[in-house]
């Protein structure tokens, strides 16, 4: 790269997904999430070096910065190096239970629809399915606890953003909720927002270089784009520094960016120069 | 206490047809592999598989035919992605599922342990039927007694057996459990029989050096089978990580139509576990140990 802010797309959203921890959260990591790890360990970095930070599933408890760098193959291992406390996942839900207010986590969806719904479980009717996808896991059970909830779509495109979902797994902003909520859905293109009062899909900014025009023709339903819409704010040299030196040197956020033989290359990549002797 | 380690032969016979079997650990990290090998070779029938989280044993499992239903929150090889088999056996409606949610598991197990005859969650019905994947678990609800707000009811969950593979144990049970934990201590509490799969076998002596590690309670451990290695190809820590290359290779051969002759040439081409680690080879296996 020629000039030092120079920055990619997965950078960018990284940066943006960062900005939505704070000192003192609770972040739940969930299993293999490489955008999502990266982004928790540079708000710890930068921001909020006082977040407490439970890696795998929530189970595991790390100190500062001693978890780093992220890895693919040595996971678990990372984390245990730097592991401050064990628990099970009953008590990882104890904590979504009493501590509702402090939880940060985000989530990917194959599927999400204006009014929040993700849906992670089938592609096609869910007695018929076209795609079985692995499962939504913690995802219907989050969606009915947390009161914000956080979306991540590194591809930001019309099957993804759809009119409906195929299935509901996890509950979006519902007529029948009467508790304040809200969703930030943070794309490759922009940065949404909806809320209970706001019922439906909102764009709060869009990322430099993105054209209105864009944005409409890869979303399948109408958003709602505020005439005054502002530019997403792009990372800090230091941002930058830290994700590419620091916290991910090998790479691995790039594979969320990815899919099929692309994506397929790059983990083998990323596997073979881990596992180097 | 009651000497419990077995060989693999004995520790199987605590296995039925159509039980309803627990395996325990996460996606792709500590699945007790060595004993479904084992089920697959015995050519188990209308097995019915509960997990929190699926990975290759389920998929395995499903592609040798062992399984009638699956119960998880997920079954997929994390990063790798689908679970192959399983997802095929799905679309092509050759087994049943039903996927529960993390919560409608853990509930399901603790009632069975705390003698609750359901387990109500404070969220109000009317919310959770908003839900796909919670309306299709079919819950019933009951009125609070408290606040008259309908809530759902989730039933008790009873596995007939309990799998789990950990880094040691004593030869009573005593055992510890290291790293990633999931929900194997409920699983442990709640199934009628458990057997476990260890990667080291300790004095007792050194159990009582550190008692506070015992996450494990022998009065529940019906078998203790040594069997080093036996989460190959998923992880075991501290002792090595997962094996994304021969996941890899079930995912290709899955995908050349060819899983049945992988299942020959793994399962029931080899004898013993020492036999399928032979295959793996030394250099697949240095490649996965944690470098110190």
């Amino acid at each position: 790269m020629s000039k030092d802010d120079e920055y990619t797309i997965d950078e960018l959203m990284i940066v943006c997904m960062a900005r939505e921890v704070y000192d003192e959260g609770i972040v739940m990591q969930g299993l293999t999430t490489p955008m999502a790890t990266t982004a928790y360990y540079l708000a710890k970095a930068t921001h909020a070096p006082d977040a407490y930070i439970y890696q795998l599933a929530g189970n595991i408890l790390t100190n500062r910065l001693d978890a780093l760098p992220v890895s693919m193959v040595f996971n678990e291992f990372q984390a245990m190096k730097a592991a401050m406390h064990i628990r099970s996942q009953l008590e990882v839900y104890e904590t979504l239970f009493t501590r509702t207010n402090s939880i940060i986590e985000f989530f990917r969806p194959a599927q999400i629809d204006k009014c929040g719904n993700m849906n992670n479980s089938v592609i096609g009717e869910p007695e018929n399915p076209k795609v079985k996808l692995p499962g939504a896991f913690g995802i219907p059970d989050a969606f009915l606890i947390y009161p914000k909830l956080l979306i991540y779509v590194p591809r930001h495109e019309k099957r993804v953003f759809v009119e409906k979902v195929d299935c509901i797994s996890g509950l979006g902003i519902s007529k029948k909720i009467s508790d304040e909520k809200e969703i930030i859905v943070i794309s490759n293109l922009g940065v949404f927002h909806i809320s209970t009062r706001t019922k439906e899909m909102e764009a709060l900014t869009i990322h430099p270089g993105v054209s209105l025009d864009e944005l409409n023709e890869n979303t399948s339903f109408q958003l709602k784009i505020p005439q005054d819409i502002s530019e997403t704010k792009p990372p800090t040299v230091n941002e930058l520094n830290l994700i590419r030196e620091k916290i991910d040197p090998l790479g691995t956020r790039r594979l969320e960016m990815l899919g099929g033989k692309e994506r397929q290359r790059l983990l083998w990549e990323i596997m073979d120069k881990e596992t180097v002797v | 206490m009651k000497d419990k380690v077995v060989s693999i032969d004995e520790a199987k016979h605590l296995v039925k047809d159509g039980d309803l079997v627990a395996t325990g650990g996460l996606t792709i990290h500590r699945k007790p592999m060595a004993f479904i090998y084992e089920i697959i070779r015995s050519k188990f029938k209308k097995l019915r598989i509960i997990s929190f989280g699926g990975g290759p044993e389920i998929d395995l499992m499903v592609a040798a035919g062992c399984v009638e239903k699956v119960d998880a929150a997920y079954v997929g090889f994390e990063i790798l992605g689908f679970a192959p088999n399983f997802r095929k056996a799905i679309e092509e409606k050759q087994i049943e599922y039903t996927e529960h949610t993390e919560y409608s598991i853990m509930v399901g197990l603790q009632a069975t342990m705390l003698g609750l005859e359901f387990s109500p969650c404070k969220v109000p019905a009317k919310i959770i039927r908003e839900s796909d994947v919670h309306r299709r678990l079919d819950l019933k609800s009951v009125k609070s007694p408290y606040t008259g707000e309908e809530l759902m009811a989730y039933p008790p969950i009873r596995p007939d057996v309990a799998i789990i593979h950990l880094q040691r144990s004593d030869n009573f049970g005593n055992a510890h459990m290291e790293g990633v934990t999931a929900i194997d201590d409920l699983l442990i509490k709640a199934s009628k029989k458990v057997i476990l799969t260890v990667e080291e076998i300790i004095p007792s002596s050194e159990i009582m050096k550190e008692p506070s590690k015992t996450k494990v309670s022998p009065s529940f451990v019906d078998a203790i089978v040594k069997i080093p290695y036996g989460a190959h190809p998923t992880s075991c820590y501290p002792f090595y990580a997962y094996d994304l290359w021969h996941l890899r290779e079930i995912m290709e051969k899955t995908k050349a139509g060819d899983i049945q002759a992988y299942l020959n040439d793994y399962i029931f081409g080899v004898r013993t576990f020492d036999d399928y680690l032979s295959k793996i080879g030394d250099s697949a296996l240095s490649k996965i140990k944690p470098k110190r």
